[in-house]
């Protein structure tokens, strides 16, 4: 969780970044797409104006070659009938042209294409360039209200603009020998207008033509004053200066413009034109529409979808991240809290970790183990085979499991069952092993416990007739492998149940308890005694040379028997009639078979009057030896 | 309505009037002792064509390439054609138009000649192939002239070339506005473009032609029917049978079909008389 928030922070930055990246990409190229276009709309504002000065340059140009060389001997004033109709044939195909006139000092047109103009005063003083004494260049009038000069009166300041036809004056020098006549030519502006609309519509821009002193001479747009204006001064000044250029301006057209402007290198006039920077960027905005219109859903979308994306990342990171925490709780609750000691060491039994218990079982502190080998909880109970066999069962099967005697720091040795687990990586090597054991010491004592009250009998601590059965199995085993006798001998006791009569049971179990470790003191400690039920003994006397040698021991027990007791405050005294038999026999002979024998023989020596030793003999059964004992014994 | 006629223009009237007194008498001669034109074409195994080469859809000669073509100029080929023989075209006007039919340099005239009283006095038509309105044609950057009503205003120059119908339609018509009568090639339209004039008048199919490649020209148009003029070939008068002959090819490409096609390819089905 504490990733979580600087890794959104991170991928919030990193989207932002991408998305400014991407805008600022494409605005900067639509802002180089614009800057590209203005320029190109400059370049052709540019030409317009080239391309309108160089047709009026030409046109005016050519117009005075022709009525120069035409006009080159008029002067006299009868020619002028052919004047006028070498006028009228100039003016054949040149629509740039109203009219031609021939005008004399006094500015009075003497000869014309019109022959109303005749006689018409048309003042030229002013005309651009002003020159004082014989006039050398073309010089350019004023516009004209009106068809040609017949009907027509100059712009002056404050003339109503409203005049259907418009022309333009302008004086062109004659080589005639009086110097005096000048050719005026009436210039057809709408012809002009009508060329460079067709390139330039009012929508797109204008075009305009003025003379150099800002005067405007004609216009594209039919509602533009003529004449003198004002908004004309400041770009007629550069006039001067440069013989082209291009700004921004929006004084023509009342709007951001992109205007250029040239001037003619023969004549007092320049061409001027103004394109609409709107216009000029409707394309660049088309674009710019079309480009933000698909680039912005596109970037939302595509933010919309990474942040999806991310947060979907997110949730699996956080899922994982609680899956491995819980994992870890669990398995250090599990390890800390569990009752089993618990080892963990490595692939070359160095031990890395012990649990809570381990140190609980084991005394050992933590500390003490790391870095240690198991072996110093060894207890030397178990040979080098049985490690040996542990571990190829560990190494060849993962695990192993079973019981092992090891030793506490205090070095008390205790059971313990242990697994041991080995536990490998991705590739199948043994990374670690881990032990888990718990302390089966207390169990095994109560579980040999039980054994031993199978076995023995509660009252006397003797063995039992279970024991008994096997001890008699391998005295006589151990009787036949020695090569000694084996005397089995049954004692019943006289007189017992007269104690039980008079001096009830517990009196009995006292006797019983006095006997038993009276008879057993007699005998060696590799003889038993075993209580076969009531007040009946069998003992087993091993190792015996002949049968002669057990009579020492069988009067002893006999004496032992016939020794008053105390029981419970009263003085008692019994006695023992005993029967035995030997092994081996002639002829196989079974442990009961045996016992039947000394069974029998104690009945004998019963009869035969108590208190008395009576072996058993096969060939003749009724010859048991009887031992008496003195009568005094026999009370 | 007062006339304004430049002295060329004038000259030509003056000899347009004299041709006219001199064929009037004489139809007769032309017929060379009664022999019609039509064995006379046939023996000669020409016809002569006479045809006004700057009319526009008509009969019109590409300044450029010196090819002609024009609605008349591919049926005066279905004529040749109908009569086995091959054309030979011949330049005219409408002003020379009469003193070329009546001098005899020229076997018919097909330009759309439009079918008007004063023709009919000294020319011999055809059934009628077309018909057209009158229109005017003006420059765009003109602010005198906006509409139909705006050319009958005092101080509006008004253009027509010389021998037209448009001529006497006009010099009837016009009560205010100036007369320019011009008989030199696209001498109308050189008035309108310099600003010397303000329309020029003329008929359908040549407004049609002339605004499809002139873009400093602008058509007015009649706000409604103005002055019709049904159009025809002309020939002298008398010779009743080449009339009938001619007469006959008229009625044979309207009904086969051959007129509204050419019509098509000029387009000028609009104006096609049925």
């Amino acid at each position: 969780m504490l990733q979580r928030k600087p890794s959104w922070r991170n991928f919030l930055v990193v989207l932002a970044a991408c998305v400014i990246g991407v805008l600022g990409i494409a605005l900067s190229a639509l802002w180089a797409l614009r800057s590209e276009m203005l320029a190109g709309s400059f370049q052709v504002s540019a030409l317009m104006a080239r391309s309108f000065e160089h047709h009026l340059t030409q046109s005016l140009n050519a117009t005075t070659q022709a009525a120069t060389q035409v006009l080159a001997g008029a002067g006299k004033a009868t020619d002028r009938r052919e004047v006028e109709a070498d006028f009228k044939r100039m003016l054949r195909g040149a629509p740039h042209l109203r009219s031609l006139s021939l005008i004399n000092a006094d500015d009075r047109i003497v000869a014309s294409s019109n022959p109303a103009n005749v006689g018409r005063q048309v003042p030229t003083g002013d005309y651009l360039p002003v020159i004082q004494g014989r006039q050398t260049v073309l010089r350019l009038g004023e516009p004209w209200v009106g068809r040609d000069f017949a009907d027509g009166q100059a712009l002056r300041p404050g003339t109503a603009q409203s005049a259907a036809s418009t022309l333009i004056a302008a004086t062109v020098p004659l080589q005639d020998a009086s110097g005096q006549l000048r050719l005026l030519v009436a210039l057809n502006p709408d012809h002009l207008v009508n060329l460079m609309s067709q390139q330039l519509d009012w929508q797109t821009g204008l075009a305009e033509v003025l003379r150099l002193d800002g005067t405007r001479l004609l216009s594209t747009d039919p509602d533009h004053r003529l004449g003198g204006t004002s908004d004309n001064q400041a770009l007629a000044r550069q006039f001067s200066e440069l013989e082209f250029g291009q700004l921004e301006s929006d004084g023509a057209l009342g709007q951001p413009a992109l205007t250029a402007f040239r001037v003619s290198p023969l004549y007092p006039f320049a061409v001027v034109t103004h394109l609409r920077r709107d216009v000029a960027l409707q394309r660049w905005m088309a674009v710019v529409t079309t480009v933000l219109g698909v680039l912005m859903p596109v970037l939302v979308a595509l933010s919309v979808l990474a942040v999806g994306f991310h947060r979907r990342q997110m949730a699996l990171e956080a899922q994982r991240l609680e899956s491995e925490r819980l994992q870890r709780i669990n398995a250090a609750c599990v390890f800390t809290n569990i009752r089993e000691g618990i080892l963990i060491t490595q692939a070359d039994a160095t031990i890395t970790d012990v649990n809570d218990a381990f140190v609980r079982i084991t005394g050992y502190s933590r500390d003490e183990v790391l870095g240690q080998n198991p072996r110093l909880l060894s207890s030397g109970r178990q040979d080098k085979a049985f490690y040996e066999a542990m571990w190829r069962e560990l190494l060849g099967t993962g695990h192993w499991r079973g019981e092992i005697w090891n030793r506490r720091k205090d070095g008390e040795v205790f059971a313990e069952m242990l697994t041991i687990s080995a536990v490998p990586d991705s590739r199948g090597q043994v990374q670690q092993y881990v032990a888990i054991f718990n302390n089966i010491t207390d169990m095994k004592a109560y579980q040999s416990e039980l054994e031993h009250i199978a076995r023995f009998d509660p009252l006397t601590d003797l063995p039992n007739r279970l024991l008994l059965d096997d001890r008699l199995r391998q005295a006589m085993n151990q009787a036949q492998r020695r090569r000694q006798l084996l005397a089995v001998v049954f004692i019943d006791l006289d007189g017992f149940k007269a104690i039980n009569d008079n001096f009830g049971h517990e009196a009995g179990d006292q006797v019983l308890i006095t006997l038993s470790s009276r008879l057993r003191a007699v005998l060696r400690d590799s003889d038993t005694l075993a209580r076969q039920g009531g007040d009946e003994f069998v003992a087993l006397l091993a190792d015996l040379p002949t049968q002669g040698d057990a009579m020492p021991t069988l009067h002893r027990l006999l004496e032992v028997a016939a020794q008053p007791m105390d029981a419970l405050g009263h003085s008692v005294q019994v006695s023992a009639s005993i029967g035995v038999s030997f092994y081996p026999q002639a002829g196989k002979r079974t442990a009961d078979e045996l016992l039947h024998q000394a069974d029998l023989a104690m009945y004998q020596a019963k009869a035969a009057g108590k208190n008395r030793i009576q072996l058993w003999s096969d060939a003749t059964p009724q010859a048991v030896t009887t031992v008496a004992v003195s009568p005094a014994l026999v009370a | 309505m007062r006339t304004l006629a430049i002295p060329w223009a004038l000259a030509s009237l003056l000899a347009a009037s004299l041709s006219l007194a001199q064929t009037a008498a004489a139809p007769a001669a032309a017929l060379d002792g009664g022999v019609s034109r039509l064995s006379r074409v046939q023996s000669a195994h020409s016809v002569r064509v006479c045809i006004w080469p700057d009319y526009y859809s008509i009969t019109y000669r590409n300044p450029k390439t010196q090819q002609l073509s024009g609605i008349d100029i591919d049926l005066a080929h279905e004529l040749g054609k109908d009569l086995g023989v091959p054309v030979t075209f011949v330049d005219s006007s409408f002003a020379r138009l009469a003193d070329d039919l009546l001098q005899d340099r020229c076997d018919v005239a097909m330009f759309a000649v439009g079918i008007t009283p004063e023709r009919q006095q000294r020319l011999r038509f055809t059934q009628p192939h077309l018909a057209s309105d009158i229109f005017a044609v003006t420059s765009k950057t003109n602010r005198r002239i906006r509409s139909w009503a705006d050319i009958d205003q005092p101080g509006s120059v008004v253009a027509v070339a010389q021998g037209t119908l448009h001529e006497p339609v006009m010099k009837a018509k016009l009560s205010n506005a100036q007369l320019l009568v011009l008989n030199t090639p696209f001498a109308r339209e050189q008035e309108v473009q310099a600003g010397r004039a303000d329309v020029f008048m003329t008929d359908y199919p040549y407004s049609q032609r002339f605004l499809a490649n002139a873009d400093w020209a602008r058509l007015v148009a009649p706000d409604r029917r103005y002055h019709v003029t049904p159009y025809g070939y002309a020939l002298a008068p008398g010779d009743d049978a080449w009339h009938a002959r001619l007469d006959s090819f008229v009625t044979d490409i309207k009904r086969d079909g051959r007129l509204l096609a050419a019509a098509q390819r000029y387009k000028l089905d609009p104006i096609v008389t049925r």
